[in-house]
């Protein structure tokens, strides 16, 4: 199908590329989004509703960002996407700790289901380029249904610099030496 | 503004199927839980404008995104 948007004139736009938002981005209530990939602009894809021409979201894999990134997804996210999740450790015997059990975390999914995009602020100025881990989209690419979901975890900030000298200094902290399992997910 | 009195393990309903429930009061803090349907997300205030304030200042972004991309890629490429 055709729609016109404001950054990029009017598209072309593949059913493939269409994803439904099953509650509404916080703030914004368009439903309807294309995923876009830009090669102009890779790694950098864009989130473009289909009703509002003016409203386009740069999008960015927040494990190229930060290393290590992994996000719970809860229990009622994963239904509302119709996501299977692999049984945690916990339920396999150990016993369940923490306030949230029923959350799974991103890397129990399978890559060629789950695609994970946090929101791009390209500020012109480079010190003011940051992406919001905390509340990344998460998308079902075989059922094409998609949903924000905010982190419980608080090393997951709203704002992450990615030219942050000092990341701490942003109220944040940032697990370098946290588990390494890209590889699962990376796209 | 509604505003009602509630002891520790008192609630309140909204609507027929949203129930807030004070847990624990404590030092100047309540501690509250919170039962609504799944459609119905549930966020502390500050949080919630913070992500709305993000998600607006993304949209916003340049025109020339394409420079600012090739910055953006760098800075991945770096975490490879």
């Amino acid at each position: 199908m055709k729609i016109q948007t404001l950054r990029f004139g009017e598209i072309e736009v593949q059913p493939a590329q269409v994803f439904e938002m099953v509650r509404p981005l916080i703030g914004f209530p368009d439903t309807s989004f294309a995923l876009i990939s830009d090669e102009g602009t890779a790694p950098v894809q864009w989130l473009q509703s289909l009703t509002t021409p003016h409203l386009c979201l740069p999008l960015a894999d927040p494990l190229a960002i930060m290393p290590g990134f992994d996000i719970e997804i809860p229990r009622e996210e994963c239904s509302m996407l119709e996501l299977e999740r692999a049984p945690t450790e916990q339920e396999t015997g150990e016993q369940v700790t923490g306030d949230n059990p029923n959350h799974s975390t991103a890397q129990l999914f399978h890559p060629s289901t789950v695609l994970i995009r946090a929101i791009v602020v390209l500020d012109p100025e480079p010190r003011n380029i940051r992406v919001n881990l905390k509340a990344p989209v998460v998308f079902n690419v075989v059922n094409q249904k998609a949903i924000q979901i905010v982190a419980d975890n608080p090393d997951l900030p709203v704002k992450y610099y990615i030219f942050a000298q000092n990341p701490e200094q942003e109220g944040f902290r940032l697990q370098a030496t946290g588990h390494r399992k890209k590889d699962r997910i990376r796209t | 503004m509604l505003v009602l009195t509630r002891k520790k393990g008192e609630s309140i309903m909204v609507g027929d199927n949203i129930e807030v429930k004070v847990l624990e009061v404590h030092a100047g803090q309540v501690k509250l839980g919170l039962q609504a349907p799944n459609d119905i997300p549930v966020h502390r205030k500050e949080v919630y404008e913070a992500i709305q304030r993000e998600t607006r200042a993304a949209a916003a972004a340049p025109p020339s995104a394409e420079d600012i991309s090739r910055i953006f890629r760098k800075r991945a490429e770096e975490n490879e």
